[in-house]
């Protein structure tokens, strides 16, 4: 039981720098909620390309669906049914509990009677069928395709699970992040699996377990929060600053910041929509310096590559292995490799200065 | 404390750009002069694409080989920072052992970080003539690469020598094939095509359902109208389609 331990959610989205330019609404949806039973954050981004011209509709209905089954959910299931599991995975080709296979099929038919419902509400102009089903009209719900990450946690259990891309990034007991939901690999590049998929519930991936195995925070966020990022490190960075600000401003100046930091985020990174939302408890509050101490690792490590690399070009100098024009560009190297260094190590000294 | 202060790292989304040159010896001369002389001048113009481009900084790689193969750099540069090294022509075509050196290059291990913030690579493949090694066990190890998959593949064959077959197996289709048939057209043309796979190759949106291959082809053909002594391999041969490499 998690008796004595508050719980806060929250979640926030912003319109992409790209779309802002051509008018197009935000492809991301996002939705938290908590009540006396359980706690719920999810996220969607619909694709957004020409095909997919509804598929903004498709993201705010998928959340709100995902919602409302998964409140069923934690009606009709016995509190036992995950109480004791340990931390459990389940990836692609893997078997789905019986119990999650239910749950993630009534997900899936619940958006597909969904988006008939207001397709039959908005019948598509002769011009989007062109557009929407050039050769098989069965594939109209594609204009509303998306993708989907959600987390539950309830006082016995928690449960994530996701189909398509974005990322799902949890703070384990420690402060330690990591990716608790196994990855798809036809999630790449700009490839995703969908919810509108003929396959979707078998792109479903999950992990779940008992109290005991869960993670102090779970944050969710579209891939347009992850492509700003570019190496998971970074991303997991962004997710520590995040918690670090819910410990020392609170959870309205956080939420708040996060909303003025989506649009910064998009305009220098992603470009794109960004959606997150997450689940925090209160045991954040004693892992403030173990946060800390993982980003001045994470900044140590950074500058022992900039190090070696300044090593490594140095004795290449010394073994005379450059000539002329590539001389002038190693020595070059050099200095920003060294001035690199001195960055990482000011921004280091300032780290922990906050743990003193 | 601020969410976005100097903790966190908001780094660039990068799209690479391979040039794989063939330096056996059969390029020896004016071709390996031109594939010289050519991406010298087409450096400067990467670089301002990808000042220019809010989406992504364009980075190069380039892999040459002949009976080995040889990385110019140990990691991809930004275009403004890769110093072309000339390359000189000599020995065999290993271009099965360059598929492999590239496969194993288009890795997390490698050259390519992460897949999160990296748009597909664009890779440029110029060779004049035919494998001397195992090409299509080095191609088979390729073709299992995501990176590679998702790449944009262009080919030019310098010459009728060139074995066009092969190229269209590592580009996938004979449509992003191009031949040239003189130095200018040599020049040209790897101008023409790295600009233009850079440009498409570094964008976030892609016109419709087209695939940024498909993009790249379609401008590259569309240039290729205009550039003497070049043509698409995929259209059937003109008279004026002979080798002049003086």
């Amino acid at each position: 039981m998690t008796t004595g331990i508050d719980l806060c959610c929250f979640d926030r989205r912003c319109q992409g720098e790209s779309h802002k330019a051509t008018n197009k609404p935000c492809q991301d949806f996002s939705y938290s909620k908590q009540s006396a039973s359980h706690t719920i954050a999810v996220i969607s981004d619909g694709h957004g390309g020409t095909r997919y011209f509804r598929s903004y509709v498709g993201a705010r209905i998928l959340c709100e669906v995902t919602a409302r089954c998964l409140s069923e959910f934690v009606n009709g299931i016995p509190e036992s049914t995950f109480a004791e599991k340990p931390y459990t995975t389940v990836g692609i080709g893997d078997t789905m509990p019986a119990v999650l296979q239910q749950l993630f099929g009534a997900i899936v038919v619940g958006w597909r009677n969904a988006v008939m419902e207001h397709a039959g509400q908005h019948p598509l102009t002769e011009t989007e069928q062109a557009i929407a089903y050039p050769q098989n009209e069965h594939e109209w719900e594609k204009t509303y395709g998306c993708t989907l990450i959600a987390v539950l946690r309830t006082p016995t259990y928690w449960l994530a699970f996701q189909v398509g891309d974005g990322k799902c990034v949890a703070l384990q007991a420690d402060g330690t992040p990591f990716e608790p939901i196994p990855w798809d690999d036809r999630c790449f590049l700009n490839k995703t699996t969908s919810i509108c998929d003929t396959d979707a519930l078998s792109r479903f991936r999950c992990c779940y377990g008992g109290t005991e195995t869960t993670p102090v925070a779970i944050f969710l966020g579209s891939d347009g929060i992850d492509d700003s990022f570019g190496e998971e490190e970074n991303l997991y960075n962004f997710y520590v600053q995040l918690a670090k600000g819910f410990v020392l401003d609170g959870y309205e100046a956080t939420v708040s910041d996060l909303e003025r930091a989506l649009p910064v985020l998009s305009r220098r990174g992603s470009q794109d929509d960004m959606s997150i939302s997450g689940i925090y408890d209160n045991r954040l509050q004693s892992l403030l310096p173990r946060l800390v101490q993982w980003q001045v690792g994470h900044l140590e490590a950074k500058a022992d590559e900039a190090y070696s690399k300044f090593l490594h070009i140095w004795e290449d100098i010394i073994k005379c292995k450059f000539k002329d024009a590539n001389r002038e560009m190693a020595y070059n190297d050099l200095t920003r490799y060294n001035n690199d260094n001195r960055n990482l190590q000011e921004r280091i000294n300032k780290l922990k200065q906050e743990m003193e | 404390m601020s969410l976005l202060d100097e903790t966190v790292e908001i780094p660039r989304r990068t799209m690479t750009l391979f040039f794989v040159i063939d330096t056996s010896g059969s390029m020896a001369g004016s071709k390996i002069g031109a594939v010289n002389d050519a991406v010298v001048n087409v450096l400067p113009m990467l670089e301002e694409i990808s000042a220019e481009n809010p989406d992504a900084e364009i980075k190069v790689a380039a892999l040459e080989f002949s009976t080995t193969c040889n990385w110019l750099y140990s990691e991809p540069k930004p275009a403004n920072e890769f110093v072309w090294q000339d390359v000189q022509a000599s020995a065999l075509t290993s271009l099965g052992a360059a598929c492999k050196e590239l496969a194993s290059k288009l890795s997390r291990s490698g050259f390519m970080k992460s897949a999160s913030g990296s748009f597909a690579p664009a890779i440029i493949l110029l060779s004049d003539g035919a494998p001397t090694d195992d090409f299509e066990s080095g191609l088979a190890t390729l073709k299992q690469n995501s990176w590679f998959k998702a790449a944009i593949k262009v080919a030019i064959a310098i010459g009728e020598d060139a074995d066009k077959d092969v190229l269209t197996k590592f580009t996938g289709t004979n449509e992003a094939v191009f031949t040239v048939h003189n130095i200018d057209a040599l020049k040209q043309i790897i101008r023409v095509v790295a600009v233009t796979s850079s440009q498409i190759g570094s964008k976030s949106s892609t016109a419709g359902d087209t695939t940024k291959q498909e993009q790249v082809i379609a401008e590259v053909k569309s240039a290729v109208d205009n550039i003497g002594g070049a043509e698409v391999a995929s259209a059937p041969a003109t008279t004026a389609s002979y080798d002049d490499w003086d």
